[in-house]
């Protein structure tokens, strides 16, 4: 599989992986693996889930009532445990969501244009 | 699988939805089975694809330490990972572990014990004693010729009923006196420890019977219904719990009583020591005196005890008692100076917190004083194995924070290590103090009845003191720990940090060594004085002579009553001659009185002298048979023994001792052929002069006796046997019971113990100070010993490299041995001089409970420093030789 060499992942921050889940499901219903992989491709390989981490996450999740779990079938006949988004989910992801691109903005900010020569 | 199990473990909510163990895992499966599939899908083989799957999903303790630590601060469920963490941490050092739990366990087990005997002593109010802050106990201070103040406990039947007449403030006043009583005859005879009780006093403490009732107010005075209440035991042991028992009788002395009541457990009044029976009051002109209990009582023996009324204040009912007090004494001529300036002192109910503390709760204040001291030393041992432990941790530390684990965690984490090593050593305490806490128990309440140590208040107190030490032992480490900088620490193979000094670890050593050097003062001041009260020339042979009492009461008759006397006087003249032909027994004699402990006072005047101030000392007289001198092994200094022909009514003769003969004869030789004793205007001739005996008290002044032939006294009763063995008389109490009880099956409970015993509860202070200060500085010692050996065995392992540099720049063992001992010193020997320094600054205070020997007493002191400097040299030598054995090469190499 091409993987991407560990040095050009960005390590998640704490709480990060939490919103990238909710967003994930806001478009509809996944299984773990399917989480995992939806992430990769949309931060074009950048983020990179750490399966150790994923798992605890949803269960943390579920356990919030932000997420809602049922087993089902995958595309190809397998039995999955899919998770979808609770209206309280949705309530936080639109919050946390918020604040990240606050968050963003200001760390953008205080970077500034690109610097040369570094 | 074991990711399966972490990740289930790392679950915080598990506790609010539990999914099961199956669910979770199918899950996981289908992860894999789905992530298998994709790589398939890429062109990999199945088999490899699974085996991808699997590795990808990436390496659980890895990942588990991240996530944990980005977690923190999550609450009950961190905790008990802080839990797991830390007990894993001690299954790893399990030396550490067990040195770190040993020394807690000893040192809050040395607590949890004196916090029983305290506890019941000093703290809490006697079992079933409801409404105590009201009750108390009457006292006296009284003044004497001296100058100084007596405080009178016992106190007259007459002075009991003034109080209960006119003393208002009292809504209820009793009073009481614990007796030894004879029950049953020949070989079923027994000895019973009975209290003599007015029936006010039960009413008074709010106590209920576990079966029947106690007396009520017609039968205080027991004229003609003999009744008893049976103490619990009693009831349990010899009738058998049996609910019947009401109505049946106990044989008292020798006249049946019938049982109305049984005592609740563990109810034994307001004092501590085993009530065998309860009897009225008036049952004491029997047991105690024809006149006791007459309304002009004759004898002070009474306790009294009183519960004041809601409303009044304790200062104003004192004055009311001081006010009738006094008034009963006034117009007596010879008390008016002392008892009619007496005041009340209404004491608590607990009697050790009282006026007049026994010596056995003096004592335990002080061990109780040094066991907290022992628990010092203890944190402080744990506090710096944990520091040392710290260090070798640091680069575990710095990971962990490199991997997000905040400081605050870490400090936790400490703080939960320490408790974990306190809460072990605490259960680890309960159980030594199983065995420690009755064997505490008979040493200082020898007669109380026995709580159990897993008494909820004992356990509450081991857990708080556990709680505690826990705080304290950990507190200082996890501070440490707070404030380190790890930074430098990340990558670095080896420990790093030479400018690391371990001053706090040097400070917490001397620390120790300082309150060993207190503990080992106390003991070399406690075993002296007990070798100096062992040595006292008592003036009679205490290891060979045995004490043998007939109960007088149970003759069935009066007691004082001419007839009474002249059948004791019969029974103790036969089991004399009985006694003489026991093969064991050197000599036996017969007295009116226990030698050490009475006599009455009796004028002496020599013919020719001015008489003596009025008020000024009198000697006491004592009347023995024949052979006394020889029996006791009291020494004749001059003139003659008394001989056959002495002991006959109407000889006029004396022996004196040597202090009588001092204070009485200018020359203090004593021998004179007339004397006036007493009333008696005849001459009495001294005819010897003997060693100086031990009057009541031990340690007290000697002496001043005159004794005489009981024959010459036809009003005294005889009351006593003395008997001399030839061997060991623990060895002769069998043989003595055997041919008593075989001489009549109607004669009572006899009495029969060593003089030894009768004295060894004099002893009991300083034979505890001396061995729990020995103890306890032993325990000390070896702590503070462990502690330097730990800190130097991990200077060295810090310091390999160093010493193996001396070495190859040609530094002898010699010198290396010497470097290492010269670091022992440096932190031993500050903390033996603070602790001399306390010592001597704080003698004064043990000064009262030494004997013979100054607290400042040099030759201890010397002792005590010899032998902890011996000890931190002896510490040093194991890290010493390792030190020598480090291997220049290595080091030059490791460069």
């Amino acid at each position: 599989m091409p993987t991407r060499n560990d040095r050009e992942r960005t390590t998640l921050l704490q709480g990060t992986l939490d919103v990238l889940i909710l967003r994930t499901l806001a478009l509809g219903s996944y299984h773990g693996h399917g989480i995992s992989l939806a992430i990769q491709r949309s931060s074009q390989g950048a983020l990179l889930v750490d399966h150790g981490s994923l798992y605890p996450a949803l269960q943390r999740l579920e356990a919030a009532g932000w997420v809602r779990a049922e087993w089902g079938v995958s595309d190809n006949n397998r039995r999955a445990r899919f998770y979808e988004l609770t209206a309280a989910g949705r309530k936080q992801l639109t919050k946390e969501a918020g604040e990240w691109r606050r968050l963003a903005e200001a760390v953008t900010l205080v970077l500034g244009p690109e610097l040369s020569g570094g | 699988m074991r990711w399966i199990q972490w990740i289930r473990e790392t679950h915080w909510t598990h506790w609010i939805r539990r999914r099961s163990d199956d669910d979770f895992a199918a899950e996981i499966e289908s992860h894999l089975a789905l992530e298998a599939e994709r790589l398939e899908r890429d062109g990999m083989s199945a088999d490899d694809a699974r085996f991808a799957a699997r590795r990808e999903f990436g390496n659980p303790t890895s990942s588990r330490e991240r996530f944990r630590d980005a977690r923190f601060g999550t609450g009950l469920d961190s905790v008990r990972q802080d839990i797991r963490y830390g007990l894993r941490a001690m299954r790893r050092s399990p030396g550490f572990t067990a040195i770190a739990v040993g020394s807690l366990a000893i040192g809050i087990g040395a607590n949890t014990t004196m916090f029983g005997a305290i506890d019941a002593m000093l703290i809490r109010a006697p079992a079933h004693v409801k409404d105590a802050e009201r009750i108390h106990r009457v006292y006296f201070e009284v003044p004497t010729e001296a100058g100084s103040t007596a405080i009178v406990s016992n106190q007259g039947y007459r002075t009991y009923l003034a109080f209960r007449d006119r003393v208002h403030g009292f809504e209820t006043i009793g009073a009481f006196d614990a007796q030894t009583v004879s029950s049953g005859r020949g070989r079923d005879a027994r000895a019973l420890d009975a209290v003599l009780a007015t029936p006010s006093l039960f009413t008074m403490l709010g106590v209920r019977p576990a079966l029947g009732r106690f007396f009520d107010a017609s039968e205080e005075l027991d004229e003609h219904e003999h009744v008893a209440v049976l103490g619990y035991d009693t009831w349990l042991s010899q009738f058998g719990a049996d609910h019947a028992v009401l109505g049946r009788t106990i044989d008292v002395a020798g006249v049946a009583h019938v049982i109305i009541g049984v005592a609740p457990e563990g109810f034994s009044g307001i004092d501590l020591d085993r009530v065998d029976l309860w009897l009225p009051i008036g049952v004491a002109s029997r047991l105690v005196g024809p006149l006791t209990v007459t309304p002009n009582g004759r004898g002070y023996w009474l306790k009294i005890v009183a519960k004041r009324r809601d409303a009044a204040p304790v200062a104003q009912v004192a004055g009311e008692v001081t006010a009738v007090y006094r008034d009963l004494w006034r117009g007596s001529r010879r008390y008016d100076e002392t008892y009619g300036k007496a005041h009340a002192i209404l004491g608590p109910v607990v009697a050790a917190r009282g006026p007049s503390p026994d010596a056995a709760a003096r004592v335990s204040v002080w061990v109780a004083a040094v066991s907290l001291l022992v628990l010092l030393i203890a944190s402080a041992n744990v506090a710096n194995l944990l520091l040392l432990r710290g260090l070798t941790r640091s680069r575990e530390f710095a990971l962990r924070l490199s991997l997000g684990a905040t400081r605050a965690r870490l400090v936790r984490q400490s703080l939960v290590e320490g408790m974990l090593l306190a809460a072990i050593g605490g259960i680890c305490a309960v159980v030594l103090a199983r065995w420690s806490a009755s064997a505490m128990r008979t040493f200082l309440l020898p007669r109380a009845t026995s709580d159990s140590v897993l008494a909820p208040r004992l356990l509450a107190f081991t857990a708080v003191v556990a709680l505690g030490t826990g705080i304290l032992a950990s507190l200082i480490p996890a501070l440490v720990t707070a404030r380190r900088d790890f930074g430098p620490l990340l990558g670095a193979g080896r420990v790093a940090g030479a400018r690391n000094r371990l001053v706090l670890q040097r400070v917490l050593i001397g620390g120790q060594v300082t309150l060993a050097t207190l503990l080992l003062v106390g003991a070399g001041l406690f075993v002296t004085s007990l070798k100096n009260v062992r040595a006292i020339d008592l003036g009679v042979d205490v290891g060979h002579v045995l004490y043998v009492r007939l109960d007088v009461s149970s003759a069935g008759q009066k007691a004082g009553s001419p007839s009474a006397r002249a059948s004791t006087n019969a029974t103790y003249q036969a089991m004399l001659e009985t006694v003489r032909r026991i093969p064991g027994v050197a000599k036996a004699t017969l007295t009116a009185g226990e030698p050490l402990a009475s006599g009455w006072a009796i004028s002496l005047h020599r013919r020719g002298a001015p008489p003596l101030a009025p008020g000024s000392p009198v000697p006491f007289a004592r009347a023995v048979g024949s052979d006394y001198f020889e029996t006791m092994g009291t020494e004749l200094r001059r003139g003659r023994l008394f001989t056959p022909a002495d002991h006959r009514p109407d000889a006029h003769v004396a022996i004196i001792d040597e202090a009588t003969a001092k204070r009485f004869w200018p020359d203090g030789n004593g021998l004179d052929s007339c004397v006036e004793l007493g009333s008696d205007q005849a001459c009495t001739q001294i005819v010897g002069v003997v060693a100086n005996t031990v009057m009541w008290d031990i340690v007290g002044d000697k002496g001043s006796i005159v004794y005489l032939p009981f024959e010459t006294w036809p009003d005294l009763g005889i009351s006593m046997m003395e008997v001399k063995s030839s061997g060991d008389p623990a060895a002769l109490v069998v043989a003595v019971r055997r041919a008593v009880s075989s001489m009549s099956p109607e004669l009572p409970w006899v009495d029969i113990q060593p003089v030894s015993r009768r004295l060894d509860p004099q002893l009991r202070p300083w034979q505890l100070g001396a061995s729990m200060f020995t103890a306890f500085g032993a325990l000390a010692l070896g702590l503070a010993a462990m502690g330097i050996y730990g800190l130097l065995s991990y200077a060295v392992a810090r310091r390999a490299h160093e010493i193996g540099i001396r070495k190859a720049l040609g530094a002898p063992d010699g010198g290396v041995v010497r470097m290492i001992v010269r670091g022992a010193l440096v932190v031993t020997l500050p903390g033996v001089v603070i602790g001399v320094g306390i010592a001597l600054a704080t003698g004064r205070v043990v000064a009262r409970q030494l004997y013979g020997v100054s607290p400042h007493d040099p030759s201890v002191i010397v002792l005590c420093v010899c032998g902890l400097v011996a000890v931190a040299i002896v510490a040093s030598l194991a890290p010493a030789r390792r030190a020598t054995r480090v291997d220049p090469m290595v080091t030059l190499r490791a460069e």
